[in-house]
């Protein structure tokens, strides 16, 4: 075997015989130098086919395909809740990510160091009023739209048969949703802060056997201070986003399997 | 060429790659070997992938009430197009209405209110529920457990019933009139769970505890009793005209 | 029966959206105090006293558009199909 070109592989001269305006000669000159390099046809190809399974045959809506003289149309909203609570969470998640550049969890100093950092945030740093005021109501409305769609999910009878599993994951989702929101509102390490902490320590502590472990765990003592803060943090940013976009990601794989439960 | 015959060449091919003949086993036929769990794993599957195979055959199948509607396309542009229109009230909402910062955590001083958000206070109301707490006499007349254990337990109990209900109500029925039952425990567990955020926040409101304790037990029954009359009422004239629209289409099993 | 619910429920949502932004900026004394149904301010200027008929107007908006989609056209039309059965 010869590494000498064969004449058949030759797309210079195969590009000679054409006759070709400068943009085309340029895009197929720049398509051949990286597929000779990338083989990007292959991949082409892949999304190619992808395309043709998606498009290939569309399917009739569920309005047209039962005649349902448009008024399903009412009730769409009520069936976004899922996709909005999504949304939400991916806009906290995003500013959340902006606030943690600038926020510090620590209750040093005579005004806690979590505190002035937040102040500054709000007062000094450009738009970080509107920053803290986006991650707080993304919450507010990534819980009240989690809620909203757990009821949807029951009115419509959308837990049935097939779908336990999903309705356990929606659970175990919406106690997330709500520890998420519970340690994020510790953080500001205010007033409120501090007693809803206090309030979370007892509540663990009045648990036989485990409660005093669970307070060691979660709180980091049986009073609140540095530890409380600093778990409720790493719990914040770095354990509960990866729990909860895995589950989030699991929750939606199953209802694209399942497809989405018919409400008729 | 004839002596470098014997060492694998660039291209692939030389010696040592023997291309599968008649004698090489199958995927399938090394799956038939296995043993054990895989084995088992095996035989199931084939075992589901004939039931689908007979179901699609048989010509029911078709009219078959079908599990869920597709995903792709019309259900996820529509949920992003209404979704991204939420996103903007979202903005709106943040621009309008900043959030609280109190003062600072001072352990030494107990502020007047201590709540924690506004999704949590139905938990924090079943925190509230001591005067529940039943006492028993064979322990002296002390409680059997403490009040806050009482509370959290109460927690466990209201996520567990929810968890369970998909494993209490099966069948195809989907719109809350075709189950009047099932709408009415709905809508008295939301009900209910209205009343007990009011429970925390109670000071807020002009009459005694007393009340606010009686209407939360008191109002997710009259609200229940409520649903399930009125589903009951419209049942009748409600299933004729699904029978009419969408059973005729496809009959419910 | 179904677009009806939900025609009302837009009306209601967007109404009290509107409400409750105008009232978490005139009627919110503080986060303490009396939340979104405080007095309204003393002595409002042209913009505020703009604002504070706006309030009012989409809370009416809200109340009225709910209870009309949810009870006086369903209402309307169960007694127009019972006379028209008799």
């Amino acid at each position: 075997m010869s590494l000498e070109r064969k004449d058949e592989h030759d797309h210079g001269a195969w590009l000679a015989t054409k006759d070709l305006s400068v943009i085309e000669k340029t895009y197929l000159m720049t398509l051949i130098w990286l597929d000779r390099r990338l083989r990007i046809v292959d991949y082409l190809e892949l999304l190619e086919d992808m395309y043709y399974k998606i498009n290939l045959q569309m399917p009739k809506s569920h309005t047209e395909q039962y005649n349902l003289d448009n008024k399903f149309w009412y009730w769409y909203p009520l069936y976004a809740l899922g996709s909005f609570s999504v949304i939400a969470y991916i806009v906290a998640a995003v500013s959340g990510a902006l606030l943690g550049f600038y926020y510090a969890p620590s209750t040093a100093g005579e005004t806690p160091e979590a505190y002035q950092t937040i102040v500054a945030i709000m007062k000094d740093l450009n738009f970080g009023f509107m920053l803290r005021s986006i991650h707080r109501w993304s919450a507010q409305v990534m819980t009240a739209a989690v809620f909203l769609h757990m009821l949807r999910v029951y009115f419509t009878g959308s837990y049935k048969e097939p779908r336990e599993l999903n309705w356990l994951i929606g659970i175990i989702l919406l106690s997330l949703t709500m520890v998420f929101g519970y340690t994020g509102y510790l953080l500001p390490w205010n007033q409120l802060a501090f007693w809803a902490g206090q309030i979370g320590v007892e509540m663990s502590l009045a648990v036989p056997i485990v409660g005093e472990w669970t307070a060691q765990l979660l709180f980091g003592g049986f009073s609140l201070g540095q530890p409380t803060l600093q778990r409720m943090y790493i719990l914040h940013v770095f354990v509960l986003p990866f729990v909860v976009t895995g589950l989030i990601a699991l929750h939606i794989g199953i209802v694209w399997m399942q497809g989405i439960a018919e409400p008729h | 060429m004839s002596d470098s015959n014997n060492e694998p060449r660039t291209d692939g091919s030389g010696p040592g790659i023997v291309a599968p003949d008649d004698e090489v086993p199958t995927w399938r036929e090394r799956k038939e070997r296995t043993t054990g769990l895989s084995r088992l794993t095996y035989e199931y599957f084939e075992r589901a992938r004939r039931e689908d195979q007979d179901l699609r055959q048989e010509s029911s199948y078709v009219e078959r009430d079908v599990l869920g509607f597709p995903t792709w396309p019309h259900e996820t542009i529509r949920n992003i197009a209404l979704a991204s229109f939420f996103t903007g009230m979202l903005l709106f909402l943040a621009a309008m209405l900043p959030p609280h910062l109190g003062d600072p955590a001072n352990p030494a001083e107990t502020p007047s209110v201590i709540l924690p958000d506004w999704y949590l206070y139905w938990s924090f109301g079943l925190l509230h529920l001591d005067p529940l707490n039943p006492e028993l006499a064979i322990a002296g007349g002390e409680k059997i457990m403490s009040d806050e254990l009482y509370g959290v337990l109460a927690n466990v109990v209201a996520v567990g019933a929810i968890a369970i209900v998909p494993f209490l109500n099966k069948g195809s029925a989907r719109r809350p009139v075709e189950e009047p039952f099932w709408a009415a425990v709905g809508v008295g567990g939301v009900v209910f769970a209205f009343t007990m955020s009011i429970l925390p926040i109670q000071d807020m409101f002009p009459w005694e505890v007393a009340i606010t304790f009686d209407l939360a037990f008191l109002l997710p029954i009259v609200s229940a009793a409520i649903t399930y009359a009125v589903l009951k009422t419209m049942r009748e004239g409600y299933m004729y005209d699904l029978n009419k629209r969408y059973y005729r289409l496809r009959p419910p099993q | 029966m179904a677009d009806e619910f939900m025609k009302g429920f837009a009306i209601f949502t967007a109404g009290l959206l509107v409400w409750m932004t105008f009232a978490g900026w005139y009627n919110t004394e503080s986060f303490y105090g009396t939340q979104l149904v405080g007095p309204n301010p003393e002595d409002p200027g042209t913009y505020t006293a703009m604002a504070l008929v706006v309030k009012d107007a989409a809370l009416y908006f809200a109340l009225l558009g709910a209870l009309t989609f949810w009870v006086l056209i369903p209402a309307g039309r169960r007694t127009r199909s019972y006379y028209a059965s008799r």
